[in-house]
């Protein structure tokens, strides 16, 4: 989990004009935003629109945004709105949640997506996982742990530092060679 | 009508009218406390609780025998280790220069006992597979969402390791007892992740692995110290188990409910005799030692002693020193040591004199 | 593409690069494909390894369709402050035609941005806090390493407290009550609060 300065940093280069700094943060919250909207939406079509309009939605509230939350579960609660608002106006009862969350970042549920309704880059989602997945499980073991207290803990570099008790400068390379040891096997499958 | 169709929904997975998912669930308990008992495994695993974390390694060897050696190694600080093996338990400081010695107590529960005691365990938690919270049209989202035993972002932790997981909820019926999440690799029931949760459901501390092996022989070597201990002073516990028995001459007036006497034993040459005493209370899940000892303080700080997921809350009463230590919050360490009793004799007041 | 500039991709991910190296990053990411398509692959990977791959999104379309539906809006609305207009002109100097060039801001300074409007000042000082230290307890340690071998259940765990010194820092923690006033409250005034399934 990014800590907050990371995407206020962004958010504020945003307030001060800089739309590619948006661009950056709709790469890293992509996935998640799609997913979540997939839960009332369903299909995967759909969704991605309707995560799209939550998204520009955002950008266009974005002046409003005083960093009072972190971004995630402010964009969270624009795209669980945008997502409701679609169902009602596509004259679906929408699901009738009420979930009042301190952190939605910690409840995401991944959606059960069914095969059938997705053909549509699945089978280069299953290559792309297996790839990964084989080749975290084959990174020597320093390099293992590091990236994973980074990506799945969400731990910063100097946290990582203490707890694999090496300097900062280390947890850098670590995680920089272990992503480019994940890189050589996911690049050719994606150029 | 929402709020009541969705209470009748956790019901029915928690109530012994959902009796079939919660025997799966508790299926994958016993299965978990066979894999940590009596299965090859090794790894590294890292320890948060408050601002701080450990990274250890552990090496859990079962030989054709059936001997159970481990040794678990601290990566940090000073690199303590323990190696238990059927000679007892050696704890390895090289920050004090010194070996602590338990030696073995041929009566020490070899097994984790959840399953004798299922039916004290299920008075006292419920448990819940968070891969069966869905709702009637089959989706999870909602439910799972508002479920408050089944943890969030789940998802994501369900290919740790590259392994399958499991994720089961445990809840506590009450405020003395902690509620737990465990993360159950799909194919040998090992606890990948475990989170202990507190009466607020604050996670207060966490295990993850990062490295596991399970299954594959691990050499003797891994389970032997390789510290050097020749300037080492070598402390032996004055404790000497007696033969099993159920008389205790101490007694806990009242105790939190759902917890009870599992285990005794004395310390001394003769079991008549007025001795020390160490009494486990269980509640089907978590474990409270109680520790009588009779004389000077043994060198326990009075009160309560955090140790991360566990407490122990220690007492003068009377001539004696309690200690009552388990995985369980600081209000149910305090009630037994409190009301600890001799059976015999005059009886103690709470207040020490 | 250099390993120093991959480096710096994935320090800019975790947002921990340096300001002094974000400036040159951004650049080159204005106006090297090669850059973001690998900073995109360092994304994905995360991704996946947080089980939160979304398939559909591979073809790399939906942040471009973003993208350019936000490249018509003005941003931002009439009536801002100055110290923004500072910002824009920073910015329009590095190149803004990249998807991801802004990913090395992550790591700029706070110092050219209004304060008040970060929401981060007022954070105040650290309040040092000293205590004594009592003699670490050996006792402890032995009762953790008794109880392991007594509850099964709790093996693991409680020595996982003796090796990582649980006792030590549970010694500066402690609430120590003076002996005389050691009263236990009377059984029928404590409550266990039921928790309904």
């Amino acid at each position: 989990m990014a800590g907050r300065a990371d995407d206020w940093q962004l958010v504020q280069r945003v307030q001060g004009g800089d739309k590619t700094a948006f661009d950056v943060l709709v790469l890293k919250y992509q996935h998640k935003i799609v997913k979540l909207v997939m839960r009332y939406v369903q299909d995967p079509s759909e969704s991605q629109d309707v995560a799209q309009e939550a998204f520009i939605k955002a950008y266009k509230a974005l002046p409003n945004f005083r960093g009072e939350s972190a971004f995630y579960t402010w964009l969270y609660r624009i795209a669980i709105n945008t997502a409701k608002n679609y169902l009602v106006a596509r004259k679906r009862r929408p699901l009738d949640y009420d979930v009042d969350l301190q952190d939605p970042t910690q409840y995401e549920m991944q959606a059960r997506v069914s095969e059938v309704a997705t053909p549509e880059g699945h089978a280069l989602g299953e290559e792309v996982r297996e790839v990964v997945v084989e080749a975290v499980e084959k990174l020597p073991e320093d390099l293992r742990m590091a990236i994973i207290l980074r990506e799945i803990e969400g731990m910063s570099y100097e946290e990582i530092a203490q707890a694999m008790d090496c300097p900062v400068g280390t947890v850098r390379s670590r995680i920089f060679r272990a992503r480019e040891a994940i890189d050589s096997r996911l690049r050719p499958l994606l150029d | 009508m929402r709020q009541f169709w969705l209470m009748c929904f956790c019901l029915a997975i928690s109530h012994p009218g959902g009796l079939r998912a919660e025997d799966a669930s508790r299926g994958w308990m016993e299965r978990m406390a066979t894999a940590v008992d009596s299965s090859n495994y090794q790894g590294a695993y890292i320890r948060m609780h408050e601002d701080e974390m450990e990274t250890l390694e552990i090496f859990h060897r079962v030989d054709d025998s059936g001997e159970v050696t481990v040794r678990l190694v601290s990566l940090d600080g000073a690199g303590r280790e323990i190696v238990s093996d059927s000679e007892g338990v050696k704890c390895y400081m090289p920050d004090k220069k010194s070996v602590l010695v338990e030696r073995a107590d041929p009566n020490a529960p070899l097994r984790s006992h959840i399953g004798r005691f299922s039916g004290q365990f299920s008075s006292n938690y419920r448990v819940v597979d968070c891969d069966q919270c869905k709702s009637s049209d089959g989706r999870m989202g909602q439910d799972a969402e508002s479920c408050e035993r089944c943890m969030p972002g789940k998802n994501a932790e369900q290919r740790m390791l590259s392994m399958d997981t499991v994720m089961l909820a445990i809840t506590p019926v009450d405020d003395y007892r902690y509620g737990y999440r465990l993360w159950l690799d799909r194919a040998s029931a090992f606890p990948i992740k475990t989170q202990v949760l507190n009466e607020k459901g604050e996670v207060i501390e966490q295990v993850r692995f990062t490295r596991l092996i399970i299954g594959k022989t691990v050499a003797a070597s891994s389970v032997q110290s390789a510290i050097d201990t020749s300037d080492y002073e070598w402390v032996y516990s004055e404790q000497k188990h007696m033969p099993e028995t159920d008389t205790s001459r101490w007694r806990a007036a009242v105790l939190p409910p759902g917890f009870m006497l599992t285990r005794v034993s004395h310390d001394g040459d003769e079991p008549e005799a007025k001795s020390d005493e160490h009494l486990v209370f269980s509640d089907g899940m978590a474990s409270v030692s109680v520790f009588v000892e009779q004389g000077e303080n043994p060198g326990v700080k009075l009160g309560l002693s955090r140790l991360g997921g566990a407490n122990a809350y220690s007492a003068h009463k009377g001539g004696y020193y309690v200690t009552a230590m388990g995985e369980v919050p600081p209000a149910a360490v305090e009630m037994i040591a409190r009301h600890m009793e001799p059976l015999e004799g005059p009886q103690l007041p709470a207040t020490s004199e | 593409m250099s390993d120093s500039v991959n480096k710096q991709l994935s320090s800019c991910l975790d947002g921990e690069l340096p300001l002094e190296e974000a400036a040159m990053l951004m650049k080159r990411l204005g106006r090297d494909s090669r850059s973001r398509a690998a900073l995109t692959r360092y994304i994905l990977m995360g991704e996946v390894m947080r089980d939160g791959l979304v398939p559909g999104l591979l073809n790399g379309n939906f942040a471009q369709r973003v993208s350019e539906e936000i490249s018509s809006e003005e941003f931002p609305p009439s009536g801002r402050s100055s110290w923004r207009g500072k910002v824009q002109k920073l910015v329009a100097g590095a190149g803004v035609a990249a998807a991801v060039a802004a990913v090395a801001l992550v790591s700029l300074q706070t110092a050219i941005v209004d304060p008040d409007q970060t929401g981060l000042s007022g954070q105040g000082n650290v309040e040092t806090i000293s205590y004594t230290v009592p003699e670490p307890p050996d006792r402890l340690n032995s009762y953790l390493v008794r109880h392991g071998t007594q509850a099964a259940m709790a093996r693991n765990s409680s020595w996982t407290r003796v090796v990582t010194d649980e006792a030590s820092d549970a010694a500066e923690r402690s609430q120590g009550v003076p002996e005389i006033d050691d009263v236990a409250p009377e059984p029928e005034a404590v409550n266990a609060k039921k928790v309904t399934p």
